[in-house]
């Protein structure tokens, strides 16, 4: 149970590259996403590096902080952003077991960003604004209507091998022998529901809207700028790439490397870039379909998500066994 | 021989300690209030001794047993410290220590004349909870289950000159002396079932003999419901909480923070001694977990829910417990089920994980206590509308308050996220159950577990939002201070005793599975732990793992990593400003969320879990009020109705009451005769 | 009487897929608010029904099966749909559709639904010796959501729907536990179902010419009159 198969110096490598591979392409990934959407409705689109020309023009201006608030309020971008950042470690992204994958499994994952999500809602409320205490309020609503859903889609996942650990997960997915799961395949849409409402995506919130009614999202970070906006931005967009990831281990598990070595690492590479892309248009492709649900219409579409995926769980029972 | 005394005899030393620093501080506070602060040092130096002796029997898995002299003819005093009760005892020693600590700085606010009354009632509080956790007999065992009922009515009703307070503590009392009748009926119960004797003696209740019984299944249905009601009642069981919420908030802070924190635990520790030590496990059926795991479920739901609409924010802490005390049930209904069908490892997980749960909840629910008193203190309000922007000026406390908030929520890698880990472990194992409907249940009982702390973490960003963030919404809150040292200790303490939950899982398992290994027969500790210490790993060698010392260590290593970032980029300078807010010109702080409207998404979903009464303004009306009050459903729905019943009862018992003399000897006189008559001819 | 089946895993796991496939859709109707969506998932059942007993037909090699397959996509894909589609632009119903419960309290009623009826279907499984066993749990449930949704739904265009995914999950779970009814019978019902769906379509004609609603409130108060 210690760093698994791996040397020490290769399991530090592993997970630095992951965490460095992470770091950049979580940015290029929204980026990724806002062009595909520009290009579905016929808008030019404005490149896939945008995201990261933002983060650095973000960086280079100066740390404002408004009058009233307290140390927490400056705090809260950098543990936001170690929180979600410590997840990449944890998630199969480039090989399928990662060193440090024993330390935290799909329960403890989800708690990550429960804790980024509490913590974010803290910084909004500490500028005792209206839009900060709204933004708060509602990321909390989505929140707990969409974790017992998060939770029950795991325990599908989780049913071949009985344990949460996401590489067991992968690996009883791996090989099992049958090409259709049905249980998977409630599971994935009632992951893809999660998904959307977690990252703040439409249709439950609009992430290039400044409509100050309607946003979630946004209305947290409100009152952030310069490098603390772009952590939290660089944390959302990390965090993103995370749901991305353990879908992909979880519902397109082929491809991923078992050994080390320098050819199946990069066609991995290769692979996970290709599953990337095509979730991210996917993505881009239901933004553009679907218009925004009205707020309370939000608990519809989660008891959809959590409601498939127990049925995934039972259905597991009845045809799979 | 040790030249110690063994942890029995050191833990009776602490009992009989407390009661005689009791009645010494009574009469010495009335002399010197300067003395509160050596007394209740006195008092947590006890805490401590008790929470080793606790650690030292749990180490050792002693168990150990006296029988003293006194109590009834018949029946002498027993007493016994088996793993069980060590466990317990660690709870009660560790939390009353921190508390004791604090309430030496925050007791000096409460009007000297009541110092000395409260200081005793606290002293007996802790023995009588204590002589709970070391009887050996039904009879002591009730003995010290009434003192410490009555005792805490009294912490309870301290601010006596309230009508709120003291119809709490009537409601209090009620509820107390209905379990209790239940308690009775159960040890009653158990005790004309145990073999040795065919006419039930006085001997047959002590512990030991009860533990022989082998009472019918039909019998042993009737424990378990007498059992689970019986201390439901204190434990905050849905329907009989009604008290709770109104009891422990009304109580001075430190006196709320050992009824929720510790005074809860008797009721499980009552449960689970009953029901696995007494009965035993083979009398119970797993069906009946069920209900328990359902009940659990329902209750963590409807006591968060509860608790996200509460603004007096030792109310809301009080309906957590509620939640917390679910979360506890749903526990021991999983293991009852796992254990009794066959799955012993699962089972022995999630009773472990309500023990876990129990210890963190003693910790956080009392830190979060105290963080309450602390806030009322400060502001001199007991509303949450009346607070806000605390944690500017209460920097320490509020960041300890900060802690117990994120650990109460069940985030990792706070200690509440390891028991509710586990719990989520156990019912992932709902799959090797046969049938639908019991894996459906199970499942159904992780979805409540789940959905109950992901609203925890609403309610708690409410509290926490609220309370210590945003802008001061009242005068009090603007001139808020920090509070004394001794308070300060005392909240490290929790915050301390949190983190070594946190961080040790698996010692703080082993010792749970030390305290359980008599009670199921299955020991955890042989398969659970093959990892070493620094890895959790309760169903191995497939299983899920976690670490929390390993997180907590990445976190602190990509914490600074996330501060260099920016540096990189250049400018490092920070500059303060007024606030954005959309640009809209005004801030007051009347233009934040209040308590209820953070609550209002709350409301709308979850409507049918609370009674609202709305009152709109009209349209013409010269100053227009926006009122809306949420009651307890059970209130309008049971407990009224039960009211008016037992009116209309004493209104027609009234009719035979007239007045004159006469009619009362004639009613001896009939009595008589009829008692005459059965005996004659029956 | 149904013969053995030859040992065909992916087959096997095609029909099990399509079924899933078949309760998610009848989960969706429960969620779904939109008229013009409620007929598409009903064409979409209408697919995966076609599907399966295609899948039915060639595992079975009984051939009657195949032209099951072949009028269920007649009348399931092209004609039904085509006049519900007809019927919602005749009567210029657009936008959404009133539910008497609200969504999220009808799906987790929905999901004990759908425990009960595996619980039920359990020991009945067990009997079956057809392809797989536990589709008839998925039929089952499929049916019973279906008239939840008939029961929870205020219009009544959304009734006829759910009939019609109540026929669909019958046919679904004949289908699969004894490969078929007759021919005749087949063909009989579905005809039936046609001529149904075309009185309910004169039907709703007439209400509305009565009440100038389809609210099937106003039809609570006729048995008064």
């Amino acid at each position: 149970m210690d760093v698994g198969d791996l040397s020490l110096p290769s399991a530090i490598l592993v997970e630095g590259v992951q965490i460095v591979l992470a770091l950049l392409a979580a940015p290029i990934l929204s980026g990724w996403i806002g062009f595909c959407r520009s290009v579905l409705s016929n808008r030019s689109p404005a490149g896939i590096l945008q995201p990261w020309r933002d983060l650095v023009r973000l960086f280079r201006k100066e740390t404002i902080v408004p009058e009233g608030t307290s140390f927490l309020f400056r705090v809260v971008p950098f543990l936001v952003f170690a929180a979600l950042l410590s997840c990449v470690l944890f998630v199969p992204a480039l090989v399928t077991d990662p060193p440090l994958a024993p330390v935290a499994d799909a329960v403890v994952l989800v708690g990550l960003f429960s804790l980024a999500r509490m913590l974010m809602a803290f910084g909004a409320m500490d500028a005792g604004t209206p839009f900060g205490d709204l933004g708060g309020r509602r990321e909390m609503m989505v929140g707990f209507l969409a974790e017992p859903a998060t939770l029950m889609i795991l325990f599908t996942a989780s049913l071949w091998s009985r344990s949460t650990a996401l590489p067991a997960i992968l690996h009883s997915l791996l090989g099992a022998s049958a090409p259709f799961h049905p249980s998977l395949l409630f599971a994935l849409l009632a992951f893809i529901l999660v998904l959307l409402a977690e990252n703040g995506r439409l249709p439950i919130d609009n992430p290039s809207t400044h409509l100050e009614l309607t946003m979630i999202h946004e209305a947290m970070l409100l009152e952030y700028s310069g490098p603390l906006l772009a952590m939290m931005e660089w944390g959302s967009q990390i965090k993103l790439l995370l749901y991305l990831l353990i879908g992909t281990d979880f519902f397109f598990p082929a491809g991923l490397p078992a050994s080390l070595s320098p050819g199946s690492l990069g066609a991995g590479l290769l692979f996970l870039s290709a599953k990337l892309l095509v979730a991210g248009a996917g993505i881009a492709l239901i933004e553009t379909l679907f218009a925004k649900l009205r707020i309370f219409r939000v608990p519809e579409f989660t008891a959809l998500a959590y409601l498939l995926a127990t049925m995934g769980f039972l259905i597991h029972f009845v045809l799979e066994v | 021989m040790t030249p110690f005394p063994d942890s029995l005899d050191t833990s009776l030393l602490v009992l009989l300690a407390w009661g005689m620093t009791g009645i010494l501080g009574f009469f010495l506070l009335r002399r010197s209030e300067g003395l509160l602060g050596p007394l209740s040092l006195l008092l947590a130096a006890g805490g401590v001794v008790l929470a080793f002796s606790g650690i030292r029997g749990l180490v050792r898995g002693t168990e150990l047993q006296r029988v003293l002299s006194g109590g009834l003819p018949g029946l002498p005093l027993h007493v016994r410290q088996d793993p069980l009760s060590s466990f317990f005892l660690l709870i009660l020693g560790g939390a009353a220590t921190g508390i004791l600590l604090f309430s030496a700085g925050y007791l000096r606010s409460l009007p000297p004349p009541r110092l000395p009354a409260f200081f005793l009632r606290t002293a007996l509080f802790l023995a009588s909870m204590e002589g709970v956790f070391l009887a050996d007999d039904a009879y002591i065992f009730m003995v010290f289950w009434e003192i410490m009922a009555l005792v805490s009515y009294a912490l309870v009703v301290t601010e006596n000159d309230r009508e709120e307070v003291r119809n709490a503590g009537f409601l209090y009392l009620l509820m107390a002396h209905f379990g209790s009748l239940l308690i009775l009926v159960a040890f009653f119960v158990l005790a004309t079932h145990e073999p040795s004797s065919l006419s039930p003696g006085l001997s047959s209740f002590t512990f030991d003999a009860m533990r022989t019984s082998a009472p019918p299944a039909g019998t042993a249905l009737l424990v378990f419901v007498c059992t689970l009601l019986g201390f439901g009642a204190k434990a905050g069981l849905i329907p009989l909480h009604v008290w709770l919420p109104e009891a422990h908030p009304v109580a001075p802070s430190p006196a709320s923070a050992l009824l929720s924190g510790v005074m809860l635990k008797t009721a499980i520790y009552g449960i689970l001694r009953v029901l696995f030590g007494l009965l035993g496990l083979d009398h119970l059926n797993y069906a009946w977990g069920v209900p328990v795991l359902l009940a659990g479920g329902l209750m963590a739901l409807f006591g968060i829910l509860h608790a996200l609409v509460q603004s007096d924010p030792k109310k809301l802490l009080a309906y957590s417990s509620i939640e917390n005390i679910g979360i506890i049930f749903l526990g021991i209904g999983l293991a009852i089920l796992y254990l009794r069908s066959g799955h012993s490892m699962a089972g022995e997980i999630a009773l472990a994980a309500s023990l876990y749960h129990a210890i963190n909840h003693a910790f956080f629910k009392s830190l979060l206590f105290m963080g309450a008193g602390t806030m009322i203190h400060a502001t001199g309000s007991h509303d949450l509308n009346g607070m806000g922007g605390l944690l500017r000026r209460m920097p320490v406390s509020g960041g300890f308050v900060l802690v117990g908030v994120l650990c109460i929520a069940g985030l990792p890698p706070g200690n509440g996220f390891v028991s509710e880990w586990l719990l989520l472990q156990a019912a992932l194992q709902a799959g090797s159950l046969s049938g639908t409907l019991l894996r459906s249940a199970v499942l159904l009982g992780g979805a409540l577990l789940v959905l109950a702390s992901a609203l925890a973490a609403m309610g708690f960003v409410k509290f926490y939002g609220i309370g210590y963030l945003g802008l001061p919404r009242s005068e009090g809150a603007h001139n808020a201070r920090e509070v004394s040292t001794a308070e300060k200790v005392g909240m490290a303490w929790m915050v301390g005793g949190c983190l070594l939950l946190a961080l040790s899982p698996v010692r703080m398992l082993s010792w749970i599975d030390q305290a359980l290994r008599p009670l199921t027969g299955s020991p955890l500790r042989e398969n659970a732990f093959p990892a070493g210490w620094l890895w959790l790993l309760p169903l191995p060698p497939r299983g899920a793992s976690y670490s929390p010392e390993i997180l907590l260590g990445l976190l602190a290593f990509l914490l600074p990593l996330a501060f260099l970032l920016p540096r990189l980029f250049g400018k490092s300078s920070i500059r303060q400003s007024p606030v954005w807010g959309c640009g809209y010109g005004t801030r007051t702080f009347r233009m934040q969320d209040s308590a209820g409207s953070f609550a209002q998404p709350i409301r709308h979903f979850f409507a049918n879990f609370f009674l609202m009464k709305r009152h709109l303004p009209e349209p013409e009306e010269k100053s227009p009020v926006f009122d809306l009050t949420v009651e307890d459903p059970h209130w309008a729905y049971l407990y009224r109705p039960l009211l008016r019943l037992f009116q209309a009862i004493a209104t027609l018992a009234e009719k035979v009451r007239s007045g004159r003399i006469s009619v009362y000897l004639v009613y001896s006189f009939g009595t008589l005769i009829f008692l005459l008559t059965v005996f004659r001819w029956m | 009487m149904s013969p053995p089946l030859p040992a065909h895993p992916f087959a096997n796991d095609l029909v099990q897929f399509l079924g899933s496939a078949l309760l998610m859709s009848a989960f969706a109707m429960l969620a779904l608010r939109r008229m013009t969506s409620l007929v598409r998932i009903f064409a979409l059942q209408g697919v995966l029904l076609t599907l399966s007993t295609l899948a039915v037909a060639i595992l079975s090699a009984e051939t009657h099966l195949l032209f099951s397959a072949i009028f269920t996509f007649a009348f399931k894909v092209v004609l039904l749909p085509a006049i519900l589609f007809r019927l919602l632009n005749r009567l210029r119903i657009q936008g959404e559709v009133e539910v008497l419960v609200n969504v999220p309290s009808t799906m987790v009623l929905g999901l004990a639904i759908a425990v009960f009826s595996f619980t039920l279907a359990g020991p009945i499984s067990e009997l079956a010796s057809t392809v797989s066993k536990g589709l008839i749990g998925v039929g089952l449930a499929s049916l019973l959501l279906s008239f939840l949704m008939m029961i929870s739904r205020r219009k009544a265009l959304t009734q006829v729907i759910g009939f019609l995914g109540m026929e669909n999950a019958l046919f679904f779970s004949a289908i699969n536990a004894t490969y078929g009814m007759p021919m005749v019978v087949e063909l009989g019902v579905a005809f039936d179902v046609l001529v149904g769906t075309f009185v309910f379509g004169i039907f709703f004609f007439q209400i509305r010419e009565t009440f100038e609603s389809l609210d099937l409130k106003h039809m609570d108060t006729t048995s008064m009159e």
